[in-house]
C-alpha cells in the first residue's frame, strides 16, 4: 500500500468519528518535518501560526508551527463546503448566513493557513458587497478577523470594503470620497485585484451620483449642468461592472442599474422618449436618437438580458425594450 | 476515462477475496493480473486474459469453473472496462449491455455471489443496472468523442435511449444500493442533456428537460465530468452556433459545479477562455445576422464563463500560499476530503509555470477574458461599457498580447488603445480621445485602425482649425486611400484640404484642387450633397480673390457662382446654407471685374450685380447680408454713370444704414458706418428731387450725426476717414469754430484709436493714412482760418499731442513718420543755401534713428517699416563699406512687412530688401538680392519693375556681367522709371557698353544722358566726362577737307570741345553756385579734363585751324 492509501484508511477511520462532529476542531493532513504524512485533529491554534493536536500514541498535546510542516492541509469542514457551494450557486443570502456561522465557529483557528473562519469571513464580506449592504460591509470590514495574516491583496481588498462601507450618498462628502477612492487606487495599484479596483470605481460612481439632484434623477430629468457629473458617475459604474468580468453578479447588476439610470436621466432623453411615443424602433429612428438614449437602452438591455435575465427591475426592462440591433446587415 | 467502471471492480475484489484459492490461474490471481496489465497499459493482454477466464469459466466442466462461475460477469465487466479505456466505446457498450442480457448471470447463485453484504439480499444487481449505465455511458462517449477521439454524433440518439432507460430505473429506485449512494441523478441528466444536444438534429426540448432535471439535485459532479461536458457542448456549438446557449445554460444551471475554487479552476482556465472567445464570436456573427436572441445567449455564455478565469495575480498568490504549505509534501496528492479533492504539488507547480509563461508573453488569461467580455458589450452596442472595458485594459493590462490566427503572438496594446480612443470620441470625451490618438500616432498602429486614426487626426485638426496641419493630414489620408479615390474618406480629405487652403488664403492651390474634385465626377449622391456646395463656393470665392493677379479669374469665379445658383437654387438657408454668401461673392466679383475695362461689359456686370443685390434683398430680408446688399447696390449706383439713378443710391444707402443698425448686438455697425461715410462723402454731390439746399445740408449733417451716434465704435474702419471728411468739410465751409471742433474731434479719434490699438492688439490701419492727411489739412487750415503755425509750433504739435497711449508704439511711430514727412516736405521747400537745411536734415535723420532705436520692426505699420528700411538703405548706400552691420537691421524691417499676412506693402519691402542686400559684401546676400530683383522683375506689379531692373543692372556691373547689364538696362529703359533712376541706369548702360568694348553704343548712351539732362550736373558731368574719355582714347584723327565740306574733326578735339562747351554753359547759367559738394566735384573733374585736353598740341593745332578756317570764311564773306 502506498502512502496515500494509508492516509485514506486513516481518513476513513476518522471521518465518521465524533472527533469533529459539533466541536470546533479541524482535521488536517499534516506531515511534520520529521515523520510521515498523517491525518490529525487540530484542537486549537494560537493565532500566530502554531497549532495544538493530541498525539494519539502518547495522548499528549503537541504544539507545532505550521511553518515547520512539510504538509499542512486543513480538511474543509462540511459546513464551509455547504456555505461556499451555496455562494457559488448564487444563493448569496443563504450563503452569507452560513458563512457568518462558519466564521464564528472556527474563529479560534484564524492564523492557520486555509482556516475556514478566514475563508468564510472573506466570502461573507463579499456577500454583503454583492447585496449592496453597505452598513454590514462597514461593520464586517471593521471587525475582520486575522488582519495581520492577510496577504497584501487581501489587505487592499479590505481597505476597499472599508471605503465602500462609507457610501452615504451625501453630496457634502462626495469629493472626499472620490479623493479617497482615487488615492487608494493609486497607492494600492500593485495590490488591488481587478475586481477590487472596479469596486472603488463603484464608490467613485456613487460619489458623483450623490452630486446629482436626487429628485430630478428619479424623474429622469437631469438638468444640463448635471451632465458632466452624470457622465463621470456612469463611466465609473461601467468600469465597476466591467472589472467584475461577469463575477459578483449582484454587484455587477447594481452598478449597471445605476449606470443605466443615470444615463437614462440625462438631459434631453425624457423629451425624446415623449416625442418618440409609441413609434416602433427601426434603424433610422435608432440612429437618429440621442447618444445618451441609445447608451441607456444598451446598458439596460445588457443588464436585463445578459447579466441578470431574472431581473425584476421593471424600469430597466422598460428601457431595454427600446433596444435595436444596429449591427444587423 | 470512464470514472464509473472501476467502482464495480471494488465489488469484484470483495467477491474474489472471500473464496480465495491459491493457484496460478485461479480467478482471483487472474483478476489481479488483469488489473495489473491494465494499469501497465497492457490492455490487449488484459482483454486476452479476460477472454481466457470467461472461456474457462463458461466451460462449466472443471471444478474451478463451477466454483468460480459467479465471477464470470466480473471478467466481462473488466473486459468492457478495458475496452472503454482503449476508446473502443462501441465494443465496450456491447459487452456492458451483454452482461444484463446474459441469462446465466441471473441464476440465484450468481446473484447471491454478487452480494456485497452476504447477510443482506440485493434488491438490484449492479451488474445489470450499473451495466446498463455503463453501456449508455460508453455510447455517449462514442457520440461525444474525446480530446483524442473524434465523436460520432450519430450514436447520440442511441446513447439518449440507453441513458433514459437507466434514468428511469434511477428515478424509480430500481438500482443497486451502491448506485443509490453515488447519487447519479444529476450526472445522468447532465449526460442526457449533452447527448440530446449532440444528436445530428439536436433535441432541444429534451435538453431543456434534462437541464431542468439536473438542477433538482444539487450534488457536485466530478471535475472531469463537468469539463468533458463543456468540451462536448463546445463542440456542439462549433457545429452549430445556435447551440452556444447550452454552454452557458449548463454552467449557469449549476455554477457550483464549475466554480471549484481557484486551485482547481486554474487548471481549466485556458479552456474557459477558449469557450468564451468562441461564444464571443457567436455574439458578433449573430448580431450581424440579426439574430439578437442567439447573440444574447452567447453573450450570457461569455459572461458566465469569464469569471471562472481567475485573475493572474490572485492565482499567483493562492498557488504560492498553497505550495508554501504542501510544496514539500511526500504525498503525490494531498487530500481535502471536504471538497473531495486532492492537490498535487507537482501539478500546482506546473499550472503556476503555465500562468507565469502566459504573463511573460503578456497574455494573462484574465486580461484576455476582459478583452473578450469587452468585445461582447461593444457588440451589443454599449459604448460606455466597452469604453470602461478598454480603459481597464489600458490601466491594468497595457501590454496585452494575443495569438493571431497563425498562432503568432501579437500585441493588442495599440488596438486596444485605438478602440479606447474611438470610444472616448463616441462618448463625447474628445480631449481624452485626442490625447490617445496623438499617442497612437507615435505608436504606428497598422491596418484599418491606422486608416481610421489618420482620418480622425485630420478631423481633429479641422476641429482645432489647425489648417496648416490639416493639409499634410489630408495628404496622409489620401495616400492611405490612394487605391480607393472614390472612398468617402478620400473625398473628405480632398474637401478638407480645399477648406484648409481657403482658410490659409492659398487660393491658387485651392482652385487647382477644387477644379479637380468638381470635375472628377466623384461627387455624387450624399457625398455631393455634403461637399459640392461648399467646394463650388470656395472655388468661386477663391477665383474672385485671384482676380487681382489675373483679371480672367473673375470670369471663372462668376462661372462657379452661376453653377452654384443653377445646381442649388433653393433659397431656404436651412438646406442651402451658403446661398446668401454665394450671392455676395458673385456681387463682389462683378464689382471687381467691371467688364475688364470694357464699358459695355462693365454696364452688364453692374446690372448683374444689382440683380444679385436685389435677390439678397428679396430672399433674405433678415440675413446679415441684407444691409450689405443694400450698401453694394448703393455703391454701384453711386459710382455708375447713370445720373438718374444716383438718388436711388442714396435711398439704398439710407436703407442699408437703417437695416444695419437694426442688426442684433450691434453686428451691423461696420456696414452702417460704411454707408454713412459714403452718404456723407457723395451725398452733397447728389441732388435729390425737390429737395432744397438747406434741407439737403441738414440731411448731410444728419449723416454725420448718425455716424457718430449710431455707427461709430472704437476700431471702426471708417471713423478716421469720417473725422477727416468732417474736418475737410468744416475747412471748406470756412467755419473756424466748426474747423476747430472737427480738428479736436479728429485728434481725439486718433488718441482713442491709439488706446484701442494697445487694448486689442489690433492696429487700426486707417490711423496712418487719415492722420497724415488730417495733420496736413490742419496745418494748412490754420494758415487760412487762424494763424499759420511756425515750424517750431508744428514740431510742438507732435511733441505735445495728448492722449496717445505711451505703449502704443504703432501710433507713436505713425506720429514720428508723419513728423518726418512734414519735415521732409519743409526741407524740400527750402533753397539749397537755406541755413536751416542742415538742422532739418539732421532732425529727419534723428527721427529715423529714434525709430530704429526705440521701435522694433513689429511696432511699425507696413508703411513705417518700409520707410525705415529705405532710410537705412540710403544710409548704408552712402558708405557701404563701413555700414555693412546695418544691413541686417534694415532687412529685419523689410521682413516684418514680408511676414505680415496682409501682404500690404510687400512688393515695396521686397524691393527694399533686395536693394539693401545688394549693398552687402557677402556673396549669399548679393545672390539673394539678385534673386529678389529677378522675382520682382518677373512679377505682376509693374510699378516695381524699374526698381528691380535698376538693381539687377547694378549687380550685373558689380559682377562684370556687362552683357546682362546691357540687357537689363535696356529692359529698364522700357519701363516708366523716374528720371533719376533713368539717368543712373543710362550711366550704367554706357559703362557696360564701354567695358565690353562697344564704344559706339557707349557714346550713344552717354550722349543721351548728356543731351537730355544737361542741367542735372550730378549725371551730365560724369556723362560728359565719359564721352570725353572714350573719344580721347579712341583718338580718331581729323579727316576730310573743310573747304569741301567733308571735314571730320579729330576725336581729341571733339572731346575737348564737348567739355569746354559744357563747362562754359554751366558757368554761364549760374548753376555752378547751387551745386552740391558732390556735384561740384564731378563738374570740377570735367573742367580739369578740359584744361588738360586743351593743352594738347593736336587739340591746339586743330582749334587754331578751325579758328583760322572760320576767320577765313568770315573774311571771304
Amino acid at each position: 500500500m502506498n502512502t496515500f492509501k494509508i492516509l485514506a484508511v486513516a481518513v476513513v477511520a476518522l471521518s465518521s468519528s465524533a472527533l469533529v462532529q459539533g466541536a470546533s476542531k479541524l482535521e488536517a493532513a499534516v506531515q511534520l518535518s520529521k515523520g510521515k504524512p498523517a491525518m490529525i485533529v487540530i484542537d486549537k491554534a494560537n493565532g500566530k501560526g502554531k497549532f495544538i493536536y493530541m498525539n494519539r500514541q502518547t495522548e499528549a498535546p503537541v504544539e507545532v508551527r505550521v511553518a515547520s510542516c512539510k504538509t499542512f492541509q486543513i480538511q474543509t469542514p462540511a459546513d464551509l463546503v455547504r456555505a461556499v457551494t451555496a455562494y457559488r450557486a448564487g444563493d448569496i443570502k443563504g450563503a452569507r448566513k452560513m458563512l457568518s456561522s462558519v466564521k464564528k465557529k472556527y474563529a479560534s483557528f484564524v492564523g492557520l493557513p486555509g482556516n475556514p473562519s478566514s475563508e468564510a469571513a472573506e466570502l461573507e464580506l463579499m456577500c454583503a458587497i454583492c447585496m449592496a449592504d453597505w452598513e454590514s460591509v462597514a461593520s464586517l470590514s471593521a471587525s475582520y478577523p486575522g488582519v495581520s495574516s492577510l496577504n497584501d491583496m487581501q489587505k487592499a481588498t479590505l481597505e476597499v470594503a472599508k471605503l465602500l462601507g462609507k457610501i452615504s450618498d451625501d453630496p457634502a462628502t462626495s469629493d472626499a470620497q472620490i479623493a479617497a477612492a482615487k488615492a487608494l487606487q493609486k497607492e494600492q495599484k500593485a495590490n488591488l485585484s481587478l475586481a477590487s479596483y472596479g469596486m472603488l470605481e463603484y464608490a467613485i460612481g456613487r460619489a458623483y451620483g450623490a452630486k446629482l439632484p436626487a429628485s430630478l434623477l428619479r424623474n429622469n430629468r437631469l438638468p444640463d449642468p448635471s451632465r458632466a457629473d452624470g457622465v463621470l458617475a456612469a463611466d465609473a459604474y461601467c468600469q465597476a461592472a466591467m472589472a467584475q468580468r461577469g463575477a459578483n453578479m449582484g454587484f455587477t447588476s447594481e452598478a449597471l442599474t445605476r449606470a443605466a439610470k443615470v444615463v437614462w436621466a440625462m438631459p434631453g432623453n425624457r423629451a425624446y422618449v415623449e416625442e418618440l411615443g409609441s413609434t416602433k424602433m427601426d434603424r433610422a429612428t435608432w440612429m437618429a436618437s440621442p447618444a445618451d438614449f441609445r447608451e441607456a437602452v444598451s446598458i439596460a438591455f445588457i443588464l436585463t438580458n445578459v447579466i441578470n435575465p431574472d431581473s425584476t427591475n421593471d424600469e430597466m426592462k422598460r428601457i431595454a425594450a427600446y433596444y435595436f440591433n444596429a449591427q444587423a446587415k | 476515462m470512464n470514472r464509473y467502471a472501476p467502482s464495480l471492480a471494488i465489488l469484484a475484489m470483495a467477491a474474489i477475496t472471500a473464496p480465495m484459492v491459491a493457484q496460478a490461474q485461479d480467478p482471483a490471481s487472474a483478476f489481479k493480473q488483469i488489473q495489473r496489465r491494465s494499469a501497465n497499459g497492457d490492455n490487449a493482454g488484459a482483454i486476452k486474459l479476460c477472454d481466457e477466464m470467461i472461456k474457462n469459466l463458461s466451460s462449466n466442466k472443471s471444478r474451478v469453473a463451477k466454483q468460480f462461475s459467479h465471477m464470470m460477469p466480473y471478467f466481462y465487466w473488466q473486459k468492457a472496462n478495458t475496452l472503454s479505456k482503449m476508446g473502443k466505446y462501441e465494443e465496450a457498450a456491447a459487452v456492458f449491455k451483454s452482461i444484463g442480457a446474459d441469462e446465466r448471470f441471473r441464476s440465484p447463485e450468481m446473484i447471491r455471489a454478487a452480494r456485497q453484504n452476504p447477510g443482506k439480499a440485493l434488491d438490484y444487481t449492479p451488474f445489470f443496472t450499473a451495466g446498463q449505465f455503463q453501456a449508455a455511458y460508453n455510447l455517449f462517449m462514442l457520440a461525444a468523442g474525446t480530446d483524442k477521439v473524434e465523436g460520432k454524433p450519430e450514436y447520440a440518439e442511441k446513447a439518449v435511449k440507453e441513458l433514459e432507460l437507466y434514468y428511469k430505473a434511477v428515478k424509480a429506485g430500481k438500482v443497486s444500493d451502491m448506485e443509490k449512494k453515488q447519487k447519479l441523478d444529476s450526472q445522468v441528466c447532465f449526460l442526457l442533456l449533452q447527448a440530446a444536444l449532440l444528436q445530428p438534429t439536436p433535441d432541444y426540448d429534451k435538453a431543456s428537460l434534462y437541464l431542468a432535471e439536473s438542477k433538482k439535485s444539487r450534488s457536485l459532479l466530478s471535475e472531469d465530468m463537468v469539463m468533458n461536458a463543456l468540451s462536448t457542448m463546445s463542440k456542439v456549438s462549433k457545429s452549430d452556433p445556435k447551440n452556444i446557449e447550452w454552454l452557458g445554460a449548463a454552467v449557469k444551471a449549476s455554477p457550483e459545479n464549475y466554480n471549484r475554487g481557484i486551485l482547481t479552476m486554474a487548471k481549466f482556465a485556458g479552456k474557459f477562455l477558449n469557450y468564451s472567445i468562441q461564444a464571443g464570436e457567436v455574439v458578433s456573427t449573430a448580431l450581424k445576422q440579426g439574430n439578437v436572441d442567439l447573440a444574447v445567449d452567447a453573450a450570457r455564455t461569455v459572461m458566465t464563463l469569464t469569471p471562472f478565469i481567475s485573475e493572474n495575480d490572485i492565482v499567483d498568490i493562492v498557488f504560492n500560499e498553497k505550495l508554501a504549505t504542501i510544496g514539500e509534501s511526500q504525498l503525490a496528492k494531498v487530500p481535502d476530503k471536504g471538497w473531495q479533492l486532492s492537490y498535487s504539488p507537482s501539478q500546482l507547480k506546473q499550472i503556476q509555470k503555465f500562468y507565469a509563461k502566459m504573463a511573460k508573453d503578456n497574455m494573462p488569461l484574465d486580461g484576455l477574458s476582459l478583452l473578450s467580455s469587452t468585445s461582447v458589450v461593444a457588440n451589443l452596442g454599449s459604448q460606455r461599457l466597452s469604453k470602461a472595458g478598454y480603459q481597464l485594459l489600458r490601466d491594468c493590462y497595457p501590454n496585452l498580447s494575443s495569438r493571431d490566427k497563425e498562432g503568432k503572438i501579437t500585441s493588442m496594446s495599440g488596438k486596444n488603445l485605438f478602440q479606447l480612443s474611438q470610444l472616448c470620441r463616441a462618448t463625447g470625451d474628445n480631449a481624452t480621445a485626442e490625447k490617445l490618438e496623438k499617442k497612437l500616432e507615435t505608436m504606428g498602429v497598422g491596418g484599418s485602425s491606422k486608416d481610421t486614426l489618420i482620418v480622425n487626426k485630420m478631423a481633429r485638426l479641422v476641429g482645432e482649425q489647425n489648417w496648416e496641419q490639416v493639409i499634410p493630414a489630408a495628404d496622409e489620408v489620401m495616400a492611405a486611400f490612394a487605391g480607393k479615390t472614390g472612398d468617402s474618406s478620400y473625398i473628405t480629405a480632398e474637401f478638407c484640404k480645399i477648406a484648409a487652403y481657403y482658410k490659409l488664403n492659398r487660393f491658387e492651390d485651392l482652385v487647382k484642387a477644387a477644379d479637380g474634385l468638381l470635375k472628377s465626377g466623384k461627387l455624387k449622391g450624399d457625398v455631393a450633397k455634403k461637399y459640392e456646395p461648399q467646394t463650388i463656393f470656395f472655388a468661386a470665392d477663391s477665383y474672385n480673390k485671384l482676380g487681382a493677379a489675373d483679371i480672367n479669374n473673375y470670369d471663372k469665379a462668376i462661372e462657379y457662382a452661376e453653377l452654384y445658383m443653377q445646381k442649388y437654387p433653393s433659397i431656404d438657408l436651412k438646406e442651402n446654407k451658403l446661398a446668401a454668401n454665394l450671392y455676395y461673392t458673385a456681387i463682389d466679383t462683378l464689382l471687381k471685374r467691371r467688364g475688364k475695362g470694357d464699358a459695355a461689359a462693365n454696364a452688364a456686370d453692374m446690372k448683374q450685380a444689382l440683380g444679385y443685390c436685389q435677390a439678397i434683398a428679396t430672399n433674405w430680408e433678415t440675413h446679415p447680408l441684407y444691409p450689405v446688399s443694400q450698401l453694394l447696390a448703393g455703391s454701384i449706383l453711386i459710382h455708375g454713370d447713370d445720373e438718374s439713378r444716383k438718388s436711388e443710391a442714396i435711398t439704398l444707402l439710407e436703407n442699408c444704414y437703417k437695416s444695419a443698425v437694426a442688426q442684433p448686438k450691434g453686428k451691423g455697425k461696420n456696414t452702417a458706418s460704411n454707408a454713412l461715410f459714403w452718404l456723407a462723402s457723395y451725398g452733397p454731390e447728389i441732388e435729390m428731387t425737390g429737395e432744397s439746399e438747406e434741407k439737403a445740408a441738414k440731411r448731410i449733417n444728419g449723416y454725420y450725426k448718425a455716424f457718430w451716434d449710431d455707427a461709430d465704435q472704437v476700431g471702426d474702419a471708417f471713423c478716421m476717414q469720417m473725422g477727416r471728411l468732417e474736418l475737410k468739410r468744416s475747412i471748406e465751409f470756412g467755419d473756424k469754430v466748426a474747423f476747430k471742433a472737427a480738428a479736436d474731434h479728429m485728434f481725439e479719434l486718433v488718441a482713442r484709436e491709439s488706446v484701442q490699438n494697445v487694448k486689442s492688439g489690433v492696429i487700426n490701419p486707417e490711423i496712418e493714412s487719415a492722420f497724415g492727411d488730417a495733420v496736413e489739412m490742419y496745418f494748412d487750415a490754420m494758415a487760412t482760418l487762424d494763424t499759420e503755425l511756425s515750424f517750431a509750433q508744428k514740431e510742438d504739435f507732435f511733441k505735445n499731442f495728448k492722449g496717445i497711449d505711451p505703449q502704443d508704439k504703432s501710433t507713436q511711430s505713425i506720429f514720428l513718420i508723419s513728423r518726418i514727412d512734414m519735415e521732409s516736405k519743409h526741407l524740400a521747400s527750402l533753397s539749397l543755401d537755406d541755413p536751416t537745411r542742415n538742422e532739418i536734415s539732421n532732425n529727419i535723420s534723428g527721427a529715423f534713428r529714434e525709430l530704429t532705436r526705440n521701435f522694433a520692426p513689429v511696432d511699425l505699420t507696413s508703411y513705417g517699416a518700409v520707410r525705415v528700411g529705405n532710410f537705412l538703405c540710403q544710409h548704408v548706400a552712402a558708405l557701404p563699406e563701413s555700414r555693412q552691420g546695418e544691413i541686417k537691421t534694415a532687412v529685419a524691417y523689410y521682413d516684418r512687412v514680408l511676414n505680415d499676412p496682409s501682404r500690404e506693402m510687400a512688393a515695396d519691402a521686397t524691393l527694399g530688401k533686395a536693394d539693401i542686400l545688394a549693398l552687402s559684401t557677402s556673396e549669399p546676400d548679393i545672390k539673394q538680392a539678385g534673386e529678389l530683383y529677378a522675382t520682382i522683375a518677373a512679377g505682376s506689379d509693374r510699378s516695381l519693375h524699374a526698381g528691380a531692373l535698376k538693381g539687377l543692372t547694378k549687380l550685373n556691373m558689380r559682377a562684370g556681367q556687362y552683357a546682362e547689364a546691357i540687357k537689363n538696362s535696356a529692359r529698364f529703359l522700357k519701363t516708366r522709371g523716374n528720371k533719376i533712376d533713368r539717368m543712373i541706369v543710362m550711366m550704367l548702360q554706357g559703362e557696360a557698353y564701354a567695358k565690353s568694348g562697344d564704344a559706339k553704343n557707349a557714346l550713344v548712351a552717354y550722349m543721351n544722358i548728356y543731351g537730355q539732362n544737361r542741367g542735372s550736373i550730378g549725371y551730365s558731368s560724369p556723362a560728359c566726362m565719359a564721352i570725353m574719355e572714350i573719344m580721347w582714347t579712341r583718338d580718331t584723327p581729323a579727316s576730310g577737307d573743310r573747304l569741301q565740306g567733308n571735314f571730320k574733326p579729330s576725336d581729341r578735339w571733339t572731346a575737348w570741345k564737348l567739355g569746354r562747351d559744357f563747362v562754359t554753359q554751366i558757368v554761364k547759367s549760374d548753376i555752378e553756385s547751387k551745386l552740391t559738394p558732390a556735384d561740384r566735384d564731378k563738374f570740377v573733374a570735367v573742367r580739369s579734363a578740359v584744361d588738360k585736353y586743351g593743352r594738347d598740341a593736336v587739340v591746339q593745332k586743330e582749334e587754331k585751324s578751325a579758328g583760322d578756317f572760320t576767320q577765313n570764311v568770315k573774311s571771304s564773306n
